[in-house]
């Protein structure tokens, strides 16, 4: 690990001055749960650290009229044991509760599970892959078994690592991004960017912003969330393929759906076309097994991942089958 | 020093690299965690260290990580196995064919030998007169192969088992049954009798306990789920003499020391000895303490704590020490009581004569004849392991009984509940032999389900040599019923009657598992580790 200056930061207000002048060399550390294997395989070496652990401003679950706030550092522990998010934001805590272990839990963010940077094994491993300013993806032709895509996958094959992130696209939330020139807030699905956009990041964060808080609105009467993850053990792994889906149904026929994938791509992916299969149907297994195909429609699957397109397909079922 | 106590066979482990005589080297190793087999032998990082410190006479701290234990250390290898065996028409084994390629490394410095083991149950488990096992150690460009909890029979009994398995549907027979039809009465290989043999009742006891009556495949349905039922036989060598000795020093307070040069690797062998020597000496377990883990103080009695045999082997040694030091006190006690010794005997902690049993000298009495104020010598036993009996073979047993379920959907697979029987002679310790049970078949599900080395294939490089990459089960994917039933027999072999347990509920565990999956599917997947991936692609093929 190269050494650096480690800032304590006790306010946003502080955070946005540090980044204000020195935003290019610093990163943001939240759990540090992420951030520090980075730092220890020495795939980051930034020259400042500025820790938002201790800002209490930014640790909160809150019950608004419109739908609930949490505040970017709140611990993804915090988010599972909660009383009510989960019976009405149940993607979420379910999503919270499949992230790594009790451990990686209690120090893990959710803010910062949003911005994990890729877990596929060549862009962590002594590989100068693509992604780190090489000219190849190593996992096309290599080792691509497990974590890797089958959709959206151009040039750069990882699939990001989020689970948090695929509930929170289901949820339509907003995220709040505080910057040095302004603050925004963007919808979950929109902050997240795939490699032919910009190969070296995931998300849309420039270096002077970080973000302050998640918003997810309230849910309309019959409307129900869901996430499942499928991976090799009980706990502590990475999806090897997850759905989130969120519907409102009245009388057995779907009024509204929205569907979130992870695990199969390089940014979380909302299936607008497993959606519109859904939405004003009665949910026959018709009609579960054309969104399951839409969901996954285009797939292009690496050597050793094809049957993620079925794993993927019957996530999508189980999940919409959870929520009506 | 890993699993090794220190000093060995005379030579000193480090002092034969570093040329230096016992005298200079002392190895302090009280306790190892996770010794399995990779930590047995002297490694090239363990005279790096030694001799950095030489150089420098400063002390080494050398500290593998994740990535560097899959790197330098070694490790089971992967194998190809194919197995070919005839039966008469009601299901009697006429012949085994079988043949293995193992992965080995680069280069040769005695662990190729690792790499094709086929274990002994191919040869050594069923009654079949006709056996050809071929074994292929393959040279690649990887790091070396290694023992590994349960090596040879681990790998050997997931094909084995699962062969047998397919062979009992083929005869429409129940697995028991067909085992059964094979089971040796005798050694097949010397065709020596066994000194003890519980795998019958293994089979029987634990099918009771499992309430086994398995069904046709794909039986039991709830949605895109499946459960299944599967056995497998368990299958491991014993022991048989090597030199091993023990001291036990009894002090004029009546407290036992016993002295043996040993690491504990987490099985619990001080608390064994100390068991020992208490039901030999007849004096409360918490009078007795144990000396170990410094090669400064303590015997040569095991070299390393390998292949499930530290009880076993020092054991016998703890116990003849401990009737020695007996013998020795029913001497003091002799003169005490004034007859002669042969009229003595100790009897529930107490020394009595045999002729007059009212005339007794307890422990404590006799004990403090001994030390300093009295001018007599302490009581010092000393014990060796005796080569087992001629005549006759110790090998361990056992039988799994498993069920799982799987989501065919999702490929996803849980191992329900277990039921583990196990013959190993006599269990001395109810609680660390219950662990070791639990323990071992929880690696063996681990590789059964989860883990692999994932190669990349262009470099060598392992791609998932971390913590979370690597899927060793986690606390979730404990069953959630897991019982252990000690089948008791009375070993022979050794004056302790116990045959070891470390490494065959890891042997066993793999083949019972797989086939439970057959069971809940009605397909066969014959590839270790069984991951989502694989039951997907398999139930796809199958249509």
């Amino acid at each position: 690990m190269q050494s650096f200056k480690w800032i304590n930061a006790t306010s946003v207000d502080e955070v946005k001055e540090i980044l204000a002048q020195q935003g290019d060399k610093a990163r943001i550390f939240a759990g540090g749960s992420d951030l520090m294997t980075m730092l220890k395989e020495r795939l980051d070496m930034p020259e400042l650290i500025v820790s938002i652990g201790n800002i209490k401003a930014l640790k909160y679950i809150r019950e608004e009229k419109d739908g609930v706030h949490i505040g970017a550092m709140t611990v993804l522990a915090d988010i599972v044991g909660h009383p009510t998010l989960g019976q009405k934001y149940t993607a979420l805590a379910q999503a919270a509760e499949a992230v790594g272990s009790p451990q990686l839990r209690n120090m893990g963010s959710i803010g910062g599970n949003l911005c994990q940077r890729p877990r596929c094994w060549y862009f962590r491993g002594p590989f100068i892959c693509i992604r780190k300013g090489g000219d190849t993806c190593f996992a096309v032709n290599g080792e691509n078994r497990y974590y890797h895509a089958i959709l959206e996958g151009t040039d750069c094959f990882m699939v990001h690592p989020s689970d948090t992130a695929v509930a929170l696209i289901a949820l339509d939330a907003d995220i709040i991004i505080a910057g040095v020139k302004k603050d925004r807030a963007v919808k979950a699905e929109n902050f997240f960017i795939g490699p032919s956009e910009d190969i070296e990041k995931e998300n849309i964060l420039e270096p002077d912003e970080f973000i302050t808080e998640i918003r997810i609105p309230a849910p309309e009467i019959n409307t129900r969330s869901t996430f499942l993850k499928t991976r090799i053990r009980g706990a502590w792994n990475f999806a090897l393929a997850s759905a989130a889906v969120r519907s409102t149904s009245k009388n057995g026929v779907c009024q509204d759906a929205r569907v979130a994938l992870g695990g199969v791509a390089p940014l979380p992916l909302r299936v607008k076309k497993a959606e519109r299969a859904l939405i004003g149907k009665k949910i026959t297994s018709d009609i579960l097994q054309q969104a399951a195909d839409l969901a996954t429609s285009g797939a292009q699957p690496l050597t050793m991942n094809r049957y993620k397109v079925d794993l993927t397909g019957a996530l999508v079922k189980k999940a919409v089958l959870a929520t009506v | 020093m890993g699993q090794h106590p220190g000093c060995t066979s005379g030579k000193g482990l480090t002092g034969l690299t570093l040329n230096l005589p016992i005298s200079k080297v002392r190895v302090i190793n009280r306790h190892t965690g996770g010794g399995f087999g990779s930590k047995n032998g002297i490694k090239q990082y363990h005279v790096i260290a030694a001799m950095l410190s030489r150089e420098t006479g400063r002390p080494v701290r050398l500290f593998l990580n994740r990535s560097e234990v899959f790197m330098v250390t070694t490790h089971r290898p992967r194998t190809r196995q194919k197995i070919k065996a005839g039966f008469k028409s009601d299901g009697t084994l006429t012949a085994i064919d079988y043949e293995e390629y193992g992965r080995g490394g680069a280069w040769n410095e005695g662990n190729m030998r690792w790499a094709s083991r086929a274990g002994d149950s191919i040869k050594e488990l069923y009654k079949c007169p006709n056996v050809r096992s071929t074994n292929y150690a393959v040279h690649t460009n990887l790091s070396s192969p290694g023992a590994c909890r349960g090596p040879g029979n681990t790998e050997t009994l997931f094909a084995l088992e699962q062969f047998f398995d397919e062979a009992a549907v083929h005869f429409n027979m129940d697995p028991i049954e067909l085992r059964l039809k094979n089971f040796a009465e005798i050694h097949p290989l010397t065709s020596q009798p066994y000194f003890s043999n519980g795998l019958k009742e293994s089979y029987e006891k634990g099918s009771n306990a499992f309430g086994w009556k398995r069904q046709k495949p794909e039986s039991v349905k709830d949605g895109t789920k499946r459960r299944g039922i599967g056995m497998g036989t368990v299958h491991w060598h014993g022991t048989s003499g090597e030199p091993s000795q023990a001291l036990v020093t009894v002090y004029p307070e009546g407290t036992v020391e016993v002295n043996a040069g040993i690491a504990d690797i987490g099985v619990g062998a001080p608390v064994i000895f100390a068991q020992i020597a208490a039901e030999e000496l007849q004096v409360p377990f918490d009078k007795v303490r144990v000396a170990y883990g410094d090669s400064a103080g303590t015997p040569y009695t095991i070299n390393s704590s390998y292949g499930s045999r530290t009880t076993s082997l020092a054991g016998p040694a703890v116990r003849m020490a401990a009737a020695d030091a007996k013998q020795q006190l029913i001497q003091i006690a002799a003169e005490v009581l004034k007859v002669s010794p042969a009229d003595v005997q100790l009897k529930d902690g107490v020394f009595i004569t045999k002729s007059d049993p009212a005339k007794q000298a307890s422990f404590k009495e006799v004990t403090g004849q001994m030390g300093w104020r009295k001018r007599r010598h302490l009581v010092i036993g000393k014990g060796k392991r005796l080569d087992n009996p001629k005549g006759r073979k110790v090998d361990i047993f056992g039988a799994h009984f498993i069920e799982v379920e799987v989501d065919t959907a999702t490929g996803s697979v849980r191992v329900l509940r277990a039921v583990l029987a196990h013959d190993s002679g006599r269990p001395i310790n109810a609680l660390t032999y219950e662990s070791q049970v639990q323990g071992g078949f929880l690696m063996g599900l681990g590789m059964a389900l989860f883990e692999e080395r994932i190669i990349d294939a262009e470099t060598g490089v392992q791609v998932n040599a971390d913590f979370h990459g690597y899927c060793c089960p986690t606390a979730l994917d404990v069953p959630d019923q897991v019982t252990v039933i000690p089948i008791e027999t009375h070993d022979l072999s050794t004056n302790i009657n116990a045959k070891g347990v470390g490494e065959p509920p890891t042997a066993g565990a793999g083949g019972a598992i797989a086939n439970a999956l057959y069971n809940a599917i009605g397909v066969r997947i014959r590839d270790y580790p069984i991951t989502p991936s694989k039951v997907l692609q398999a139930l796809k093929a199958a249509g």
